[in-house]
C-alpha cells in the first residue's frame, strides 16, 4: 500500500508540474497571433523548457515571433528561428501542393472544399506561423468515390491529401450545407473554396476538443478567428445544435480568453450559455500543454505489445484526458467528475483496438494499430 | 570564366524582410540567404560580370563593397548549388576562403555584410498531425504515406528506414 500511495503521490506531483509548465506555455503563446505582437522575455531555463514542448507541437514559430526582438540568438533561439524558417518553407511547398491538387480534381469536375490547414494558416500575419500537414478536402458524397480513385492514380499530385465525405466534428451539418455556406479565397491566382467562418470556427473548436487539445496551436487558431469576426458573423449558426455541443464551443472560446488572453468580447453569451468554465477544464488543458510526450507522436500500441515496459508507457500515454474523454463520449462540460468519461473512452478505444487487431491479423498484417484517436 | 547565373528551376523561394528562404526540390535541401547573398543571387543573370555586380552592389546595398564580397557570395551559392554553372571556379584568384574572408574584414570591417548561405534543418519532428513514427511506418506498409523525414522541409516517404526523397 505505501508503494501505491507513493506512486499516486508522484502522479499527482507530475500533474502539478505539468500544469505549471502548461501555464508558462500559455503565457508564451498569449496574443502571439496579433500584429504588432507583444514582446516576450523568458529566463534561459524557462525558454528551454517551453521550446522543448513547443518545437514538436508546432508552436515554435509563434514563440519565435514573440521572442525575436529580444532573443539574443543563443542555442535555443537559433533552433526556434530554424523552426520558423522551416515552417515558412513548408508552407510555401504546401501552397503549391494545394493548388496542384485542387487543379487536378477540378479538371475532373470535382470541386472540393478545403478545411483546416491552409484555410486557417492564411489568417496568420506570416506564412510559417501555423504549421500544418495534410490537405483536408471535403468532397460531395456523390463524388467521393471518383475523387478517391483519382487521387491514387500515378498522375495525381504526390502529397498528403485526406478526402472526407463529412467531418466527424460536424455530423450535424451536411456536406451540402457546408458547401452552400462556403467562401472562395485566392491562392496563387486560383480560387479555393473554404468553409464559411461560422462553420470553420465550430469545426476547429470541436476538432481541438476531440483531440484533447494537445497542440496549443489549435487554441491560437480559435483565438485568432474570434478576434477577427466582424459584425456579420452569425453566432447563432456557429453555436447551433444540441446544448451539449454549443456548450463545448462556448467553453473553447472561453479557454481562448482565459489562457491566451484573446479578446472574446464579440461572443454573445446568453444566460443559458454563460461562460463559466468547469473547474476541471483549465487544469486539464494546462496539464496537456505541459506534457512533452503525446501518443499521437509515439509508437503504435501494436509495436509495444511484446514489450511490457513500453506497453505500460503506451497505456499511460493513451489514458484519455478529461477533455477528449468527455467529447468523444458525447458528455457535457459540467462540474460532474470526469473519471466515468475517461473509463468509458478507454473501453471504447480498447474495443476498437481489439477489433482492428483481429481484422488485421485475419489479413496477416497485425502491426501499426493503435496510434490514432481510435486506438 | 563563365558569368554566374542563378538557378531558378525546381526551387521554392520565400522572401522574408531580412532573408530569403530557398527550398531545392531537386536535392531536398533548404537554405537561408542573408541580404548580401540574396542580392548577389538575385542579380546573377548570366550576363553581368563580377565587376559590374560589385559596382551595382556598392550603389544599391553596401557603399564599401568590394569585388571580394561578390566572389565570396558566389562561392557560397555555388556550394549550395544555387548558381547554375557548377564548373565555375569562383574566387580562383584567392588562395583560400579564409584569406578571402580576412581580406574583406580588413578592407571594410564589414563582417555583418558578409554573405551567408545557411542550411535549414528541422530542429525536431515537424508538426504534421498525421505523420507517424519510423516504427509505425515500418510496421505497416499502408502507413508509408504518413511517414516523414524530419531533416527535410517537405514530408518525404521512408522506405526501410531511409528517406526516399519522394514527397508523400
Amino acid at each position: 500500500m505505501p508503494a501505491e500511495t507513493a506512486r499516486l503521490g508522484s502522479i499527482q506531483e507530475r500533474k502539478g508540474v505539468n500544469v505549471l509548465i502548461g501555464q508558462v506555455v500559455a503565457d508564451a503563446l498569449a496574443q502571439s497571433w496579433r500584429s504588432p505582437v507583444p514582446p516576450l522575455r523568458l529566463s534561459p531555463e524557462v525558454l528551454v523548457e517551453v521550446s522543448n514542448i513547443l518545437l514538436p507541437k508546432g508552436g515554435a514559430p509563434l514563440l519565435w515571433r514573440r521572442l525575436r526582438q529580444s532573443e539574443p540568438g543563443n542555442g535555443i533561439g537559433v533552433q526556434l528561428q530554424q523552426a520558423y524558417r522551416h515552417h515558412t518553407l513548408l508552407a510555401a511547398v504546401h501552397e503549391r501542393e494545394i493548388v496542384a491538387v485542387i487543379k487536378f480534381l477540378r479538371s475532373a469536375g470535382i470541386h472540393p472544399l478545403l478545411a483546416k490547414g491552409w484555410s486557417v494558416a492564411r489568417l496568420y500575419p506570416e506564412k510559417g506561423l501555423r504549421p500544418y500537414g495534410d490537405i483536408d478536402l471535403l468532397i460531395r458524397p456523390e463524388q467521393y468515390a471518383r475523387a478517391s480513385a483519382l487521387m491514387v492514380r500515378p498522375e495525381a499530385p504526390q502529397c498528403c491529401v485526406d478526402l472526407h465525405r463529412r467531418f466527424r466534428e460536424l455530423t450535424d451539418r451536411t456536406a451540402d450545407q457546408l458547401f452552400d455556406r462556403s467562401r472562395t479565397v485566392l491562392l496563387d491566382g486560383i480560387q479555393i473554396q473554404i468553409m464559411g467562418l461560422e462553420d470553420q470556427l465550430r469545426h476547429l473548436c470541436i476538432h481541438m476538443l476531440a483531440d484533447g487539445m494537445w497542440r496549443p496551436l489549435w487554441l491560437c487558431d480559435v483565438a485568432l478567428i474570434v478576434e477577427s469576426v466582424t459584425v456579420g458573423f452569425d453566432w447563432d449558426l456557429c453555436l447551433a445544435g444540441t446544448r451539449t455541443r454549443s456548450r463545448w464551443i462556448i467553453c473553447a472560446l472561453g479557454l481562448a480568453g482565459a489562457l491566451l488572453k484573446a479578446d472574446i468580447g464579440a461572443v454573445p453569451l446568453r444566460q443559458d450559455t454563460a461562460l463559466d468554465l468547469p473547474r476541471w477544464l483549465v487544469p486539464a488543458v494546462l496539464c496537456e500543454w505541459g506534457k512533452k510526450e503525446h501518443y499521437m507522436r509515439a509508437d503504435p500500441m501494436s509495436v509495444r505489445l511484446g514489450k511490457p515496459r513500453t506497453l505500460f508507457r503506451g497505456l499511460q500515454l493513451r489514458w484519455p484526458n478529461p477533455i477528449q474523454a468527455t467529447v468523444c463520449t458525447g458528455g457535457a462540460f459540467n462540474e460532474a467528475p470526469r473519471l466515468p468519461f475517461q473509463v468509458g473512452e478507454c473501453l471504447r478505444r480498447g474495443s476498437l483496438f481489439v477489433r482492428e487487431l483481429r481484422r488485421r491479423s485475419a489479413r496477416g498484417e497485425g502491426e501499426g494499430v493503435g496510434r490514432g484517436r481510435k486506438g | 570564366m563563365k558569368l554566374p547565373r542563378a538557378r531558378r528551376d525546381k526551387l521554392v523561394i520565400e522572401n522574408l524582410p531580412e532573408e530569403t528562404l530557398i527550398y531545392d526540390l531537386e536535392r531536398d535541401k533548404a537554405h537561408c540567404l542573408n541580404r548580401t547573398a540574396t542580392w548577389v543571387w538575385q542579380h546573377c543573370d548570366g550576363r553581368t560580370t563580377v565587376r559590374q555586380l560589385s559596382a551595382r552592389l556598392r550603389q544599391e546595398l553596401h557603399p564599401q563593397a568590394e569585388e571580394e564580397l561578390i566572389f565570396l557570395a558566389l562561392e557560397k551559392l555555388r556550394k549550395a548549388r544555387l548558381v547554375e554553372d557548377t564548373t565555375m571556379r569562383i574566387g580562383a584568384e584567392f588562395q583560400s576562403r579564409r584569406q578571402l574572408t580576412r581580406r574583406i574584414a580588413v578592407i571594410g570591417g564589414l563582417s555583418l555584410l558578409l554573405p551567408a548561405v545557411v542550411s535549414i534543418v528541422a530542429p525536431t519532428a515537424v508538426a504534421a498531425a498525421s505523420c507517424t513514427t519510423a516504427a509505425g511506418c515500418l510496421a505497416d506498409p499502408r502507413n508509408i504515406n504518413l511517414c516523414c523525414c524530419d531533416v527535410s522541409p517537405r514530408k518525404t516517404c521512408r522506405t526501410n528506414g531511409k528517406c526516399t526523397g519522394n514527397a508523400c
